[in-house]
């Protein structure tokens, strides 16, 4: 009887992922000058079940590789060999190249067999090497994949390599002129592959030449009919870039010279790197948001408005999709946009100026050329210019020069919803070459990540247990049913106690399943830092504390992003270069530490820098410049309150923008993504020594502790964490603002007040406010005091989906049922204080101290 | 002939406001009157208030009412202008 292998193959990818994982981790704690042998042996034993199970599913390719890949590590485990810090580089590069492999596996396509064949030539060059020898220790390997060395010799273009490479002069712009044999693609010698080599070298604009394109019914589809005219923007030898052609210039067409000397006469717009720019050159971006994109604060105007820093030439809104009058949601939105950008804009720019919204929209990006100046002939031919590298953005994590590279890869629409994806495809002006038949191998894993969870066996065991426990109680309530007399009644009630623990703890085992080590968020820190540090030229060392901190799957998923803009702001901004640091009195390398405890049913999460800190002088510079503050209050504010105010949109002091961050777009986003978590998110900094931005996240989504109140007969439920505290109300404190709202005097502060039962229109018990109760809640950072009529208990609550059940409704975050069955609604703060009209500036204003008379407009 | 009704636009023109602004804006969906958008106190627009505004008109429109601005103020312009829907809202001089 033959068995179906294939079942178990999404089982061994997961496993190999997290191998994988494993896998880099201990090679970034790995010190080659101390060694530490259990680090060697999680290396040798991932790579160890990579290549077993490779093999028994017959993915030989993989297995071929972890073989030799293996070979060195059992000799480095043994002793036999010394580890170099080069070998280290190399397995890193190794861990990257088995994800492609396993990741192209996963999703049916042909692996790159080209990457995995240089890095085993590469190994197998060390074990030819005798690690006995004097030199072994000090030469390093000269077998290292060509990507890795190149973009060090494009960060250092003053070095000097030995050999013959040496003397070769680096210089550049290229223009590459690349017509592929036709039988390419049979040879297994893919172009893209090719492109995405040179990607690694620099920064390369490509266009396709269509004019070799035959008709459909004549098309060969294992021929290979494109070629590429591709301009590659950074300098380097020629050398290099022949080596990426090698295996193809024999049954191709090749061409590759300087840009510069090609349009040094005709030219008379250039781009900084010198290639030729005409008015049309630039961006086109279609971008369809989704619906939501403004409900979660995702304002397409504030993207737009980084763009135009950026270059941004026209923005064009296509009204076909928006609804009648009558289906309109004010709030929803229905636009779509073509922009038009300059060509001097960095490709990454326009990812950093979609990254919040990505997984959310529609986002085409097409690199437009003019093929009047400077192209070769084949460029010329292809076209009127227009469209040539047409990329779609997919959700990315992207932050790291890797990552960012990667995102320029061609990769199918990914984050829109279906009905959205046809607005964009019955859209005329949408570009035509939207669909990139090679699958994302990222959209999938992220898919697929979803779909399982990985739960440790003593929590099946506690969930089994509690269940048995359940049965039992249940069994005892049953046999008293049946010979119930009134005697019974404290073997009843103790039933029932019984039952109630029972439920509880059956509860918490089953929300413990879900809860995953926060280690899976931080994870991907440290190959960031060090990315991210080489590239700044940045000492860093990244401490993580508390990873086996567990917190809701869904929660994980969703501080990912955040957590990564935090962390990249403290690398960017934060830690300063090393002789700054030194001048400072301070180690050359800086510190950045990630901290994840308990306390009490939140999940604290701690990003601390020992970096510049908050110069609070430039951020009310800023604040005052931008008119978000006026010179008077700019005294007054608190530390607190001046570091609250980087969280506003477009609030940014960085004085220079770089492409890592440092736009103003963010850190609003972090907060109100955290926010959205029912999260909180605060900032203590010492200038000169550091900052720590401190997040406070729920443990789960799916229960919430609430406290409990009622209006009239309704009972609503505050979420806990929002409620700073609750007092009576005195009508002699409450000031009333002509044409404003009412306030209330809370010590030395004013603080807005929402009527609830105005606000849902019920009747409540009584009109005046001495007779009230007052729950004072935390906003955005303001206090907001919500009166209702009493509060009753406290208690966790479980949270059912109003959107799934009925429809969305403002002010209200979800609904519960009480245990006499009755529907609870959960109030939304932030809903509540936007139905109530208060607006942040207000708020503001109110900071004023007691005595002075508050200002208060009316919005709503 | 039909009547012109004026119709104060908030201060923020933005998503904060603009369920209150549907239902305001409600009452003059059928076209019986035309309507000038007095725009001079708008210091802040969004996608949601400018896309609200939009259908507005065209609805309107479709009622063959005729909608006109008074005095927009520069930010409203300029919003408008950003999401590519200066002409769309007849805010072109």
């Amino acid at each position: 009887m033959s068995v179906d292998l294939s079942q178990f193959h999404q089982v061994f990818f997961e496993e190999s992922f997290e191998g994988l994982d494993s896998m880099e981790s201990a090679l970034m704690e790995l010190d080659p000058s101390a060694v530490d042998a259990e680090t060697i042996n999680t290396i040798f034993r991932a790579a160890h079940s990579i290549k077993g199970g490779s093999a028994t599913f017959g993915f030989s390719i993989v297995a071929d590789f972890t073989h030799v890949l293996e070979t060195l590590l059992d000799e480095i485990r043994s002793d036999a060999r010394p580890i170099r810090q080069d070998d280290v580089d190399l397995f890193l590069q190794s861990v990257d190249c088995l994800r492609d492999l396993l990741s192209a596996l996963q999703s049916d396509e042909t692996p790159d067999a080209e990457q995995s064949a240089t890095l085993g030539k590469a190994f197998e060059e060390i074990l030819a090497q005798d690690p006995q020898s004097p030199n072994y220790l000090t030469v390093p390997s000269e077998s290292s994949p060509s990507g890795d060395i190149a973009s060090r010799e494009l960060e250092d273009s003053s070095s000097v390599k030995e050999g013959p490479e040496g003397a070769e002069e680096i210089d550049g712009p290229w223009r590459i002129r690349f017509i592929p044999g036709r039988d390419i693609l049979r040879t297994g010698n893919e172009p893209l592959r090719i492109l995405r080599e040179l990607e690694e070298l620099g920064r390369t604009c490509v266009t396709p030449i269509f004019e070799q394109v035959p008709d459909y019914s004549v098309l060969d589809p294992e021929a290979c009919y494109l070629g590429f005219d591709i301009v590659f923007r950074d300098r380097i030898s020629k050398s290099k870039l022949d080596e990426v052609f090698e295996w193809v210039v024999d049954e191709s067409d090749l061409e590759i010279v300087l840009a510069c000397h090609q349009h040094d006469a005709e030219d008379q717009g250039s781009d900084e790197s010198g290639i030729a720019v005409s008015e049309n050159d630039g961006w086109s971006v279609s971008f369809k948001p989704g619906e939501d994109v403004l409900r979660t604060g995702n304002e397409p105007l504030r993207i737009f408005r980084e763009l135009a820093d950026a270059g941004l030439r026209h923005v064009s809104a296509q009204v076909e999709s928006l609804p009648r009058w009558s289906l309109l949601n004010p709030e929803s939105c229905y636009l779509a946009w073509q922009l038009n950008i300059d060509a001097g804009c960095d490709e990454s720019q326009i990812h950093e100026a979609f990254e919040w919204v990505v997984d959310e929209s529609d986002i085409v990006v097409t690199r437009q050329v003019s093929s009047a100046k400077g192209a070769t002939d084949a460029a010329d031919s292809s076209s009127n210019g227009q469209e040539v590298d047409s990329i779609s953005l997919s959700k990315s994590e992207s932050v790291s020069v890797e990552e960012t590279l990667e995102s320029r890869e061609p990769v199918s629409i990914a984050g829109g919803e279906p009905d959205s994806q046809v607005a964009i495809a019955s859209n005329k002006s949408a570009p035509q070459e939207r669909d990139i038949p090679k699958a994302a191998p990222a959209k999938k894993t992220s898919s697929n990540e979803s779909t399982s969870i990985r739960v440790g066996i003593d929590k099946v065991d506690t969930l089994i247990n509690m269940v048995g426990e359940l049965v039992i109680t249940q069994s005892m309530l049953g046999e008293l049913g049946n010979d119930f007399d009134i005697n019974c009644l404290p073997k009843l009630r103790e039933g029932l106690s019984q039952l109630e623990q029972n439920t509880r703890e059956l509860q918490e085992s089953v929300m413990r399943i879900r809860m995953l080590p926060i280690s899976f968020a931080f994870s991907r820190f440290p190959r960031m830092v060090r990315d991210l540090g080489k590239r700044l030229n940045k000492k860093i060392h990244l401490e993580l504390i508390g990873e086996q901190t567990e917190l809701d799957k869904t929660v994980m998923e969703k501080i990912g992003d955040p957590l990564v803009h935090l962390v990249r702001n403290a690398i960017d901004h934060g830690i300063e270069q090393p002789e700054e640091r030194v001048e400072a009195g301070k180690s050359d390398t800086g510190m950045i530490t990630l901290n994840a405890y308990h306390q009490g049913g939140n999940v604290v999460i701690e990003i601390t820098d020992d970096g510049k800190g908050l110069d609070r002088s430039r951020i009310v510079a800023k604040a005052l410049d931008s008119g978000m503050i006026q010179e008077k209050e700019a005294q007054s504010l608190s530390d607190e309150q001046v570091y609250d105010m980087i969280f506003q949109p477009g609030f940014s002091t960085a004085q220079e923008v770089s492409d890592v961050s440092g736009r103003g777009v963010g850190m609003d986003v972090v907060r109100r993504n955290i926010q959205a978590l029912n999260g909180s998110v605060e900032i203590n900094s010492t200038i000169g020594k550091g900052s720590k931005i401190t997040i406070r996240l729920p443990l789960t989504l799916a229960i919430l502790d609430g406290q409990l109140v009622r209006v009239g007969d309704q009972t609503y439920i505050f979420p806990l964490v929002s409620i700073v505290e609750s007092l009576q109300s005195k009508d002699e404190r409450v000031s009333r603002v002509a044409g404003g709202c009412d306030v209330f005097q809370l010590r030395d502060e004013y603080v807005p007040i929402i009527q609830l039962h105005e606000i849902f229109n019920i009747d409540a018990d009584t009109n005046s406010l001495d007779e009230a109760l007052m729950v004072v809640v935390e906003y955005d950072g303001e206090k907001v005091g919500v009166v209702v009529d009493d509060l009753q208990a406290q208690q966790q609550v479980v949270i059912k989906s109003l959107e799934q059940n009925y429809q969305r409704v403002e002010g209200i975050s979800g609904a519960t049922i009480l245990g006499d069955g009755t529907v609870a609604l959960i109030l939304d703060i932030p809903g509540l204080v936007k139905l109530a009209g208060i607006t942040h500036q207000q708020q503001v204003q109110l900071v004023s101290p007691a005595g002075s008379t508050p200002s208060l407009k009316s919005i709503a | 002939m039909s009547n012109t009704v004026t119709v104060d636009l908030p201060e923020n023109l933005t998503i904060a406001n603009a369920e209150s602004l549907y239902n305001e804006l409600d009452q003059y969906i059928s076209g019986s009157n035309d309507v000038i958008f007095s725009a001079n106190d708008v210091t802040r627009a969004d996608t949601a208030g400018l896309q609200l505004i939009y259908v507005f008109m065209k609805t309107l429109k479709q009622h063959e009412a005729e909608v006109s601005w008074s005095s927009p103020s520069s930010a409203l312009i300029e919003a408008s202008e950003q999401l590519g829907l200066k002409e769309h809202l007849g805010l072109v001089a």
